[in-house]
């Protein structure tokens, strides 16, 4: 094989791979105007290297072949306005389409008359023999001088055209690449989607590429007259050959160029490559098989069965790494949707504001599928579907009619937003979808609810929703959905972690609030403990220190657990601190405190409080009990005397009347205050441990030392409550808040405990 | 909680089951009784009997309930109060309060 047979082979070979983009592109979509011209562009191109390729091994140098036979070859001139048409159409049609379409059909015309030149005078000097008529006919009258003078201009005009045809034509189609290169900039300028805007300008470089080799090789040497040397134009016309076709074969692949299926982009791979593969294997196989006949000497049928055994066995593994290798650089990247599945469940899973959610979606979708908008469209808690605002903040709600979200729930797969209508009983169904442009809505279930829809616009350029595109928005819906869940559990995480950060605050704050020391009485020791059931608790206790060996003595209960307990008994203890200094008695302060709350809470919510003023010098208590849980007075002699006297619990009855009692201390008495959470502690069994329990343990305690008598007794009721093995079916006990205050009168003689 | 509830003499007694706990309870409870008032019926007896406990929430909605009455010219009487929960009224005072009868027939007798 010399380098004329390499150089046709290709020629024939670019050719024919031209023709068969051409077949696919209009294959796929012969429905879309930009297709069919694509299409013909390609096929008109292709006949260029192909036409050459049979001049270069058939007709140059061979006789008897009539001159139009060659110019057959000039039907590729029409390439040029076709690419101009294209130019005005590609991406979206260009203002000059649309206004003034027929001067681009006109555009048609130098070609049609050039090509028909061509083929109907063929030969030139014939023609221009005939042209030379006035010699031949001798002069008839004056009338027929004028006609004549007219024939002649028209003749020289012509003469002049087949004289310098080939250069004239030239700068036309050199204005024409011109001409369509800027529209295709013009075109490219335009364009927003960004993947549409890397596929067009690798056309636009491609057709560049091509056009300048073809005018360096071809046109510029017309022009100017001038030959170049054989060798240097086919090298030049082999280039733009690869370059031209090359870039959109590319583009079709890797960016979806003109909307080509995925199985079509497979089979355009897949073809180029075999194509390339048995082309190297036929050159090999003949190149070895003359190297070997030289070698032998003789030519053989069994050597040539050999060679081509030996080849097939290299053939095959070859075969299969390059085919590895293709599937790897262009079908696993972005044009295959199981990739892009996985890039989209990547990014939109570890979103979690649905806002933001919308947006990726929104934007990964028009960049990838060429869709001009797609939007998540969310339904709120009034089941009002919510759709973003164009370009701004916020969403505005889009009508969704019931029958339209039954129909796509009971569907559960993208459906086209044309379908509604066809289930409506009466009238025009999903108006406001469809007069929003949506074309399609894929439908985001939830626990059997609609709780989304994902509404996709048109594509770009014309592109049609293909069964790939469904079968992805349907996966992609799913992901979506998984991704909103995880969207809902964060904010909840984060919601409860914000909580629990404040709680954490509060119980600071709350922690605070308590006596940070014990009051230091001469005849008394003090014990206390407190634990609240949450972070914060309804349950305090408080000392007041008022001079003279005076010291008034709180514990209250506030209803309820948690926030609202804590910050009632907040209010509670800053009015019964600023009321126990104005010197009232402690009914007096009482009934100033209920006056204060029942104002200011719920009547279902109040408190239970014990307020009492001891006093050292007389070692008496006076003390008012607002519905609290008897404080027990326990004597030396084990008699137990419960503090009752006092009125109703606090917060609720804003007129109720309050008593004040008395007890007095001997020493070695114990005064036990506690709360309910103490006393109703319950047992595996719901037994409370309850007030009598209590009163026993302090008086089988009631001569240690006071510490000791609140831990013990503290224990023993965390004991009592203890349950390793809890019944099936019983629900676990809720511990309420507890609190103990334990004041001893210390016994005569006694040593004051130390700690 | 489950609430029954039955109409005599003009007198709507309400039988509250099991314990009174707040949440749900207080819901059921405070719904209930407006409900009562919005039709005009204002005089209800709740029949404790079989009420096993009540905690301080249980308690609050006894207080609402009889505030949301009173405020509109009508009255909460209570019946057969278990020993447990009349201790717990007896504690927090609410005794005094509460018009409290052993039987509901003498509190719907009360009434006229």
């Amino acid at each position: 094989m010399n380098l004329g047979q390499l150089t046709s082979f290709i020629f024939m070979a670019s050719g024919l791979i031209l023709f068969v983009l051409a077949v696919i592109i209009y294959r796929e979509n012969a429905g879309n105007r930009l297709n069919r011209v694509v299409a013909a562009m390609l096929s008109l191109a292709g006949i260029a290297p192909f036409s050459a390729a049979i001049y270069k091994s058939v007709i140059e140098g061979a006789t008897g072949v009539p001159a139009w036979v060659g110019n057959m070859y000039y039907i590729w001139e029409l390439f040029f306005p076709a690419l101009l048409y294209f130019s005005a159409i590609f991406p979206e049609p260009q203002p000059i389409y649309r206004q003034h379409k027929r001067l681009l059909q006109l555009a048609f015309l130098p070609h049609v008359i050039h090509l028909l030149m061509v083929l109907l005078l063929a030969d030139p000097d014939r023609v221009l023999g005939l042209l030379d008529f006035e010699s031949q006919i001798p002069i008839v009258g004056q009338l027929l001088k004028v006609v004549f003078s007219l024939l002649r201009i028209i003749t020289s005009f012509l003469g002049f055209l087949l004289l310098f045809h080939t250069r004239f034509f030239s700068l036309i189609n050199l204005f024409y690449v011109v001409a369509a290169i800027y529209l295709l900039y013009s075109g490219y300028r335009k364009i927003e989607n960004p993947r549409l805007k890397q596929q067009v300008r690798l056309v636009i470089l491609g057709i560049l590429g091509a056009m300048g080799l073809y005018v360096v090789g071809f046109l510029v040497p017309d022009i100017l007259s001038t030959r170049m040397p054989s060798a240097m134009r086919d090298l030049l016309a082999v280039s733009a050959l690869i370059v031209g076709p090359g870039t959109i074969a590319w583009a079709i692949v890797r960016y979806q160029f003109l909307d080509i299926g995925l199985i079509a982009r497979r089979s355009l791979v897949y073809s180029i490559t075999t194509a390339i593969v048995v082309g190297g294997y036929i050159l090999v196989v003949v190149e070895l098989g003359s190297a070997l006949r030289s070698i032998v000497g003789q030519d053989s049928q069994v050597l040539n069965i050999l060679i081509i055994i030996i080849m097939l066995l290299f053939f095959q593994p070859i075969y299969n790494q390059v085919d590895d290798f293709v599937r790897r650089i262009f079908i696993r990247t972005r044009a295959d949707y199981s990739q892009l599945v996985e890039s989209f469940s990547r990014e939109i899973l570890t979103i979690f504001q649905a806002d933001k959610l919308a947006t990726t979606v929104s934007d990964s979708l028009r960049r990838e599928m060429f869709i001009e908008n797609a939007e998540i469209s969310f339904r709120d808690s009034d089941g009002q579907f919510r759709i973003r605002l164009i370009g701004g903040q916020g969403n505005v709600a889009i009508e969704i009619e019931p029958a339209v979200s039954g129909y796509l729930l009971s569907k559960r797969v993208p459906t086209f937003t044309e379908e509604f209508s066809g289930h409506a009983e009466s009238g025009r169904l999903g108006g406001e979808v469809i007069a929003r442009g949506f074309q399609i809505a894929v439908p985001l279930i939830r626990q059997d609810r609609l709780a989304g829809l994902l509404l996709l616009s048109a594509k770009v350029a014309g592109f049609r929703y293909r069964s790939e595109d469904i079968t992805f928005l349907s996966i992609l819906g799913n992901h979506i959905v998984v991704a909103m869940e995880n969207a809902e559990l964060y904010a909840e995480a984060l919601e409860k972690q914000r909580l629990e950060e404040e709680l954490a605050v509060a119980k600071q704050i709350q922690t605070g609030l308590l006596p940070k020391n014990l009051p230091a009485l001469r005849q008394f020791e003090f014990a206390t403990y407190i634990e609240p059931s949450r972070q914060v608790g309804g349950d305090y206790f408080d000392f007041i220190h008022m001079g003279d060996g005076r010291l008034g003595i709180v514990i209250a209960d506030a209803s309820g657990k948690g926030v609202p307990a804590a910050l009632l008994i907040a209010r509670m203890q800053a009015i019964i601190q600023s009321e126990a200094r104005f010197g009232k008695n402690v009914n007096e302060i009482m009934t100033a405190v209920n006056q204060f709350i029942s104002q200011s809470i719920s009547p279902d919510r109040f408190a239970t409080c014990f307020y009492g003023e001891l006093d050292e010098t007389t070692m008496r208590l006076h003390y008012c009990n607002a519905g609290h849980n008897y404080p027990l007075l326990v004597k030396g002699d084990g008699k137990i005397h419960q503090l009752d006297i006092g009125g109703l619990l606090l917060g609720a009855f804003p007129n109720a009347v309050y008593q004040c009692g008395v007890v007095e201390f001997a020493p070695g008495d114990l005064l036990v205050m506690y709360t309910d959470g103490l006393s109703e502690m319950m047992d595996a069994d719901e037994r409370e441990f309850g007030d009598k329990r209590i009163g026993e343990h302090a008086i089988k305690y009631r001569h240690q030392p006071v510490d000791a008598i609140c831990s013990k007794m503290i224990n023993s009721v965390k004991q009592f409550a203890a349950d390793p093995a809890p019944k099936p079916g019983t629900s676990p006990i809720e511990i309420d808040d507890m609190t103990l205050v334990i004041i001893k009168a210390l016994e005569e003689g006694g040593d004051r405990a130390i700690g | 909680m489950k609430l029954t509830s039955r109409e005599e003499n003009g007198v709507v007694i309400l039988e509250p089951k099991g314990k009174i706990m707040g949440g749900p309870d207080a819901t059921m409870l405070h719904d209930f009784l407006h409900d009562l008032i919005n039709q005009n019926k204002k005089k209800v007896v709740i029949d404790l009997s079989k009420v096993e406990w009540m905690n301080s929430t249980g308690l609050g909605i006894l207080i609402s309930g009889l505030t949301t009455l009173r405020n509109n010219g009508g009255e909460l009487k209570l019946a057969s109060v278990t020993e447990k929960i009349e201790s717990l009224l007896t504690i927090t005072k609410l005794i005094t309060v509460f018009e409290n009868y052993d039987k509901v027939e003498e509190a719907v007798k009360s009434f006229s």
